[in-house]
């Protein structure tokens, strides 16, 4: 008995079947783990990397050294200079605030002050008429250290605000009448 | 014959330039990455040809295969180089497939399920289902014969040796085969002339 020969159709039939085809991926787990388990494969390493300590290795590396430490070193520097910018803005809004609520304070105890004084010298006045507000030493020293104080308030005031108009109408105001004024001797005594 | 075919067998071309270099490092060292550079190699080939000599049976193809490259890697440091790595593996393969037919007593006409059908290739449906699941209803002998010498181009000669038979009773088992086939397809190959 010998082989006849395929057909044309045949043997185009035969070509077209695949000759390769992939298995499930499982196949391969497998087949590696019966090799190991049979002592023929060793289980791959994890790759570790190895940099060659050539000079020029060595030279990059020390460089990128510094470029980190002062890349460091100035972040470092930049955040705590930024955080004493802060502090220091901080305290300064804390110094202003606290100087108003002095000047709101002492503003209050000097008009209750020259209150007091006004109705003192009113009292005075109803009792002798005759009397003036220099005729007695206390008030005269009063009112000297009521206008003196107001002199040196709206002084400060016009350093504040020099454009302020009533600032500065109240100090030239002050400054005239100073002037004018015929009593000798200052007799302010200052705390 | 031996589990393990004589490398002298079959005479293909030559490995690939790194199959060597690889096969070296898997024998030397149990390199798992050469190892699968080499699986992944010639899986794609040996697979569908165990699945056609048994059958259709993709479980059965699996443990061949695997078994195919545990023998191959046991035996790979005597292997001389002296024909391709894809014979001698085919060659195993073969043995291997061979056994499991004869401890199943499979030398019978089969019975294809579809899910023993090799994936079609668009525009050739029918006419491959036909043909392959002719082939697999083959009895094992005829269909050993024609998978090697149809499909995978062996010589007479080649099978011979592989199946340890006379070159005669390779043709002779040819003829059959194919006679078998054509029975197989005649059918349904009048039907589609309906």
């Amino acid at each position: 008995m010998h082989d006849d020969e395929l057909t044309q159709d045949e043997r185009t039939r035969m070509r077209a079947l695949p000759r390769e085809l992939d298995p499930d991926d499982s196949l391969e787990e497998r087949t590696v783990r019966a090799l190991r388990a049979e002592g023929l494969l060793r289980r791959t390493p994890s790759k570790i990397v190895r940099f060659p300590l050539s000079p020029l290795w060595l030279g990059a590396a020390a460089a990128a050294l510094l470029v980190v430490f002062g890349g460091g070193f100035f972040f470092g520097s930049w955040m705590e200079s930024r955080h004493t910018t802060e502090v220091v803005t901080e305290m300064h809004q804390q110094d202003a605030t606290r100087a108003a609520a002095l000047v709101q304070q002492t503003g209050s105890a000097y008009v209750s002050a020259m209150a007091a004084l006004a109705a003192y010298t009113e009292s005075k006045q109803q009792s002798n008429p005759q009397a003036t507000p220099t005729s007695s030493p206390d008030l005269a020293q009063g009112r000297e250290v009521a206008v003196n104080a107001l002199h040196a308030a709206a002084n400060q005031l016009v350093r504040i605000a020099p454009e302020d108009p009533l600032a500065v109408r109240i100090l030239a105001g002050m400054n005239s009448a100073k002037h004018d004024t015929t009593s000798g001797t200052d007799r302010t005594v200052w705390f | 014959m031996t589990d393990e075919p004589d490398d002298m067998t079959m005479g293909r071309p030559s490995a690939s330039p790194d199959d060597r270099q690889l096969a070296d490092a898997v024998v030397q060292g149990g390199d798992e990455r050469a190892f699968r550079s080499l699986y992944r190699r010639y899986t794609p080939m040996l697979y569908p040809f165990v699945l056609r000599v048994l059958g259709g049976s993709v479980a059965d193809a699996e443990d061949v295969v695997q078994e195919t490259w545990v023998r191959a890697v046991k035996q790979l440091g005597k292997f001389r180089w002296e024909s391709s790595l894809r014979t001698w593996l085919t060659a195993i393969a073969l043995n291997l497939s061979r056994e499991v037919l004869r401890k199943r007593g499979r030398d019978r006409t089969e019975e294809l399920t579809p899910d023993h059908v090799l994936p079609a290739r668009p525009g050739r449906v029918h006419e491959r289902l036909d043909l392959e699941s002719a082939i697999a209803r083959l009895p094992s002998g005829y269909r050993t014969v024609l998978v090697l010498h149809d499909i995978e181009g062996f010589t007479h000669e080649e099978i011979s040796q592989q199946l340890g038979v006379a070159v005669g009773t390779s043709k002779s088992q040819l003829f059959d085969a194919r006679r078998a086939m054509r029975a197989l397809l005649q059918p349904a190959a009048e039907t589609g002339h309906a």
